[in-house]
């Protein structure tokens, strides 16, 4: 314990040496410090005395009347501008403006020329929609023109019908006449002949019945047919027709 | 012309015409079956013809119903198209009132096809008037036998006759497939 008193009295002696040192070096910092603000107040002072507040005041009425004025000019010089592009901008309207109507004359002028256009087409269309119409009522009157074909036709199988029960009557009288002619012996035997002859005509009309009803139930078949494709067809074409014309109405009430 | 589709096409539709105007309020199945040629009665049987012409541009379709003039299906027959008394004129009416249906509904049918088409009034022809069909020289022809129950069968022939050189094609939509016909029902219905 006793070996260590000379090392912490030295230790002391430094730290206070190094305290005394820096209370020097503020000391001194202080001073400068001081004279430095001495020197600045003097400076102040005599610029205070070089420039009066009156002179000061002046110079700024000065800028401030500057100010003012360069103001009222700004605001003038933007009246300005304004106006002119106001100017323009009419100028330009004006011009669209004319383009406009002269287009709208143009368009007029075309419309009605296409008016007039669409208006003798109309006319021609209706004109063109009526001979349709007539050319409709010509297929109706085919189509009537038919019926006494088609009544004819019945008429005719009515009557073969009658000519083929009148054949089988002929070919029976002839087989009884035949029959008559053998029981005659000798003197009938030229009747039988033309019993005979007879009754090979009534068959051979009774074959020739029979192919002409044949033939009337084909003719009857194709003229009912052909009476009905041409009513269809009639159908067919007068809603094709009337159609066209209901249009044709409704372009004209659009174009008037 | 008529291609094989177009062919399938008419005959969905005169089936589909068939089935939806033979069945009366007291229904028994109809069956639509196709025939192949002459005759579908016997020839003793008595028949009544009644014809109904569709009309094309392009073709036209002719129709031809053979139908027994029995009282037994001029009963049924009234009661489909729900007619009154019975006599002669009558007959002919109701016969001539269905025939219209049927074509009616085909023609109606065609018309959303995109065919324009007019159908002519019915008209009654001998039994025998059926045998000449073929101077129609129908493209396609196809006849069937239509049977409801065990009693009322009647016959119906289609005979579509096309312009030479002219082409008849059913918008391919519209068109039925193989599993379809066999179905019996067109894709569109």
């Amino acid at each position: 314990m006793e070996s260590l008193w000379p090392s912490l009295l030295a230790g002391s002696f430094f730290i206070i040496c190094c305290l005394a040192i820096a209370l020097f070096c503020i000391l001194q910092s202080a001073k400068t410090l001081k004279a430095q603000l001495e020197k600045m107040r003097q400076q102040v002072e005599y610029m205070r005395d070089w420039v009066p507040d009156e002179v000061l005041q002046a110079r700024v009425r000065q800028f401030e009347d500057k100010i003012k004025k360069l103001t009222e000019e700004a605001l003038y010089l933007k009246e300005c501008a304004r106006t002119d592009q106001e100017r323009h901008e009419e100028a330009l309207l004006a011009a669209r403006s004319d383009k406009l109507a002269e287009i709208v004359a143009q368009s007029n002028e075309e419309m009605n020329c296409m008016r007039e256009k669409l208006q003798e087409e109309q006319r021609a269309l209706h004109q063109e929609v009526e001979s349709l119409i007539e050319m409709l009522r010509m297929v109706e009157r085919w189509h009537d023109e038919m019926q006494p074909i088609l009544t004819n036709n019945r008429q005719l199988k009515k009557e073969n019908a009658e000519f083929s029960r009148i054949v089988q009557n002929v070919i029976i009288l002839a087989l009884n006449a035949s029959i008559e002619a053998a029981r005659a012996g000798e003197s009938g035997r030229g009747f039988a002949v033309v019993a005979d002859g007879v009754r090979d005509l009534a068959q051979t009309s009774s074959q020739l019945s029979q192919e002409f009803k044949k033939n009337l139930d084909k003719n009857d078949l194709i003229t009912t047919t052909t009476f009905q494709d041409l009513q269809a067809s009639g159908n067919l074409i007068r809603t094709a027709v009337f159609s066209l014309r209901s249009r044709v109405d409704q372009l004209a009430a659009c174009v008037a | 012309m008529i291609s094989p589709e177009t062919a399938m096409a008419f005959d969905g539709l005169i089936e589909s015409a068939l089935n939806n105007n033979c069945v009366s309020p007291d229904a028994e199945a109809v069956i639509v079956s196709a025939m192949t040629g002459k005759p579908i009665f016997a020839t003793d049987t008595p028949l009544c013809t009644v014809v109904v012409s569709i009309s094309s541009y392009r073709f036209r379709i002719v129709t031809l119903f053979e139908i027994p003039t029995s009282a037994t299906t001029l009963k049924y027959f009234s009661s489909v198209v729900g007619a009154g008394a019975s006599n002669e004129s009558y007959s002919v009416d109701v016969l001539c009132e269905f025939a219209n249906r049927v074509c009616g509904e085909l023609n109606r049918m065609l018309n959303t096809f995109g065919f324009m088409s007019g159908m002519s009034t019915p008209y009654i022809l001998d039994a025998g008037c059926c045998d000449y069909a073929s101077f129609l020289q129908p493209s396609y022809q196809k006849s069937y036998r239509v049977s409801i129950g065990d009693v009322v069968s009647i016959g119906c022939y289609l005979n579509v006759c096309v312009l030479e050189g002219v082409d008849v094609e059913f918008p391919s939509h519209y068109l039925r497939d193989e599993d379809s016909v066999t179905a019996g029902e067109l894709e569109i219905f």
